[in-house]
């Protein structure tokens, strides 16, 4: 397995993977954090009951939830479609690394790309608070609960677009898809939470650490019981179908 | 050369895009509308803004990279390209050709989106007064913005072999665009941007996005002028790269 994570990370040096994911956590930390420098905001910085952070946090959840799914699918795709371009997946079966094993280390290898990405993003968006001078001071918890949410509910949805950029071989599919769960998982911070646990890019919203409360921003602690059952359920959603992938013909 | 763009296109699962893409912006739009009748009680207005909020600043630019990519993606296959560069039509033909399959996808997602919210809004949330005939205008008037996108998401999706490459590069442009709609110090890139184009024009007299301007001929047109301008501009681009660039 280490060595199947290593050729993907050989895979993904002319995917350009690094770059794209870096232009994008810097864009969306920056469009995260762009109402912190409008002069309205500028008047709560130094005002607790106005809860600044958590205004941020809410901003911050709002647009990962919009960028997230759709990063997910890219990166899946971009990773699993180069097999079916060049009949990648009979050449590694040859070499003892069948197609469900090859999805494996691919979830891997973009797990620890996905790692030092979000926390990244995160430390931009905070970075950015305490330059635009916010002297409340910061709540550190949530915000950690946050990142670790995406960064596993993000490793959730790459699991589900690799398995779909394998087996269904046009990539429209997969990122297709990944662009419409975007559009559900932003509308999904504005729906009922029962509507939310049952849909799978409603868990964007359901890692949030902030909800608002009439025309207030509270830190909320989310349904964790939820969220780990999602996240077990993708676990064996995706071993089973993985192992799956071992058995059928290309 | 069209009609042959056309068959290319069939069993793609385009309709993933060009249908359920509009739904979903009508779907939440009334949801959204129907739970939140205190804050919102604009009527038609109120209405068609959360219809088109994130449809417009976001999801219809993604949709048309996604419709780019997979026009191109036949030429990516085999040895298509190849077979495709011995036409002895003019390299331009096939551009305009490649635009015209992509812009088709997307003048049915307009009218699905404008048809669907009279539906809705006439039979669902039966909200007075007449469907405001400015919202049609706004939906026919996008797909004019939307050409220089479709221009240079062709661009890309030619000259990248991956299917997700050009849409990743179309999703950072929506991102810019975005912060370029949003704040002031940014609003000079809104103009040249595609994505940004889109954006303006879909919101020109929407109550949801404050400052985006009127439906007045002294907002659009400058709009529309810039629109035809990048768009002939970036297909002079493409045909000189199908002539300049060795792809394989």
């Amino acid at each position: 397995m280490k060595r199947a994570v290593a050729l993907e990370f050989r895979k993904m040096r002319r995917l350009r993977v690094v770059p794209i994911v870096l232009v994008l956590i810097v864009a969306v930390a920056a469009l995260s954090s762009a109402s912190l420098f409008s002069g309205s905001t500028r008047e709560t910085f130094d005002d607790p009951t106005a809860a600044p952070w958590a205004a941020l946090l809410l901003t911050y959840t709002f647009m990962a939830a919009m960028t997230s799914p759709i990063l997910a699918a890219v990166l899946a795709s971009r990773q699993t479609d180069i097999e079916n371009t060049g009949s990648g997946w009979t050449l590694a079966s040859t070499a003892g690394y069948t197609p469900g094993k090859l999805c494996r280390a691919k979830l891997a290898a973009l797990a620890v790309i996905l790692l030092p990405a979000v926390a990244l993003q995160t430390l931009l968006v905070i970075g950015a608070g305490l330059l635009a001078s916010i002297t409340v001071p910061l709540n550190v918890a949530p915000w950690i609960g946050y990142t670790v949410g995406l960064l596993l509910v993000d490793i959730a949805f790459c699991a589900l677009h690799i398995w779909l950029a394998a087996k269904v071989e046009n990539q429209l599919i997969s990122v297709g898809i990944g662009m419409l769960g975007a559009f559900i998982g932003v509308f999904a911070l504005l729906m009922p939470d029962w509507l939310t646990r049952l849909i799978p890019w409603g868990y964007f919203a359901m890692i949030s650490q902030v909800s608002t409360s009439g025309r207030d921003v509270v830190y909320a602690t989310p349904a964790y019981g939820w969220i780990a059952g999602f996240l077990i359920i993708v676990g064996i959603a995706f071993t089973l179908a993985t192992r799956r992938l071992d058995r059928i013909e290309r | 050369m069209f009609t042959a763009e056309l068959t290319k296109l069939k069993r793609s699962s385009l309709w993933i895009i060009a249908l359920i893409l509009p739904v979903l912006a009508i779907t939440t739009g009334t949801i959204n509308y129907q739970n939140n009748t205190g804050a919102l009680d604009g009527g038609w207005a109120s209405f068609t803004s959360q219809v088109v909020l994130f449809y417009g600043l976001l999801f219809f630019s993604i949709g048309i990279g996604l419709l780019a990519a997979t026009v191109w993606r036949v030429e990516h296959r085999g040895t298509n390209w190849n077979l495709l560069l011995t036409t002895t039509r003019h390299p331009l033909l096939l551009v305009a050709a490649k635009v015209a399959a992509i812009t088709l996808p997307i003048i049915f997602m307009q009218l699905t989106l404008v048809i669907g919210t009279f539906l809705s809004g006439t039979f669902l949330l039966n909200l007075d007064g007449p469907f405001p005939w400015q919202f049609a205008v706004i939906g026919l008037l996008t797909i004019i913005a939307s050409l220089p996108l479709v221009a240079a998401q062709s661009l890309l999706s030619m000259l990248l072999k991956s299917f997700a490459a050009p849409v990743a590069i179309c999703l950072i442009g929506s991102v810019i665009g975005v912060a370029s709609v949003t704040s002031t110090a940014l609003q000079p890139v809104g103009y040249v941007l595609p994505q940004a184009i889109i954006t303006r024009t879909m919101n020109l007299g929407s109550t949801a996005i404050s400052g985006s301007g009127g439906l007045t001929l002294g907002d659009a047109l400058p709009i529309i002028l810039t629109a035809v301008g990048l768009t002939a501009v970036i297909t002079v681009l493409t045909v000189g790269a199908i002539r300049a660039i060795k792809l394989r």
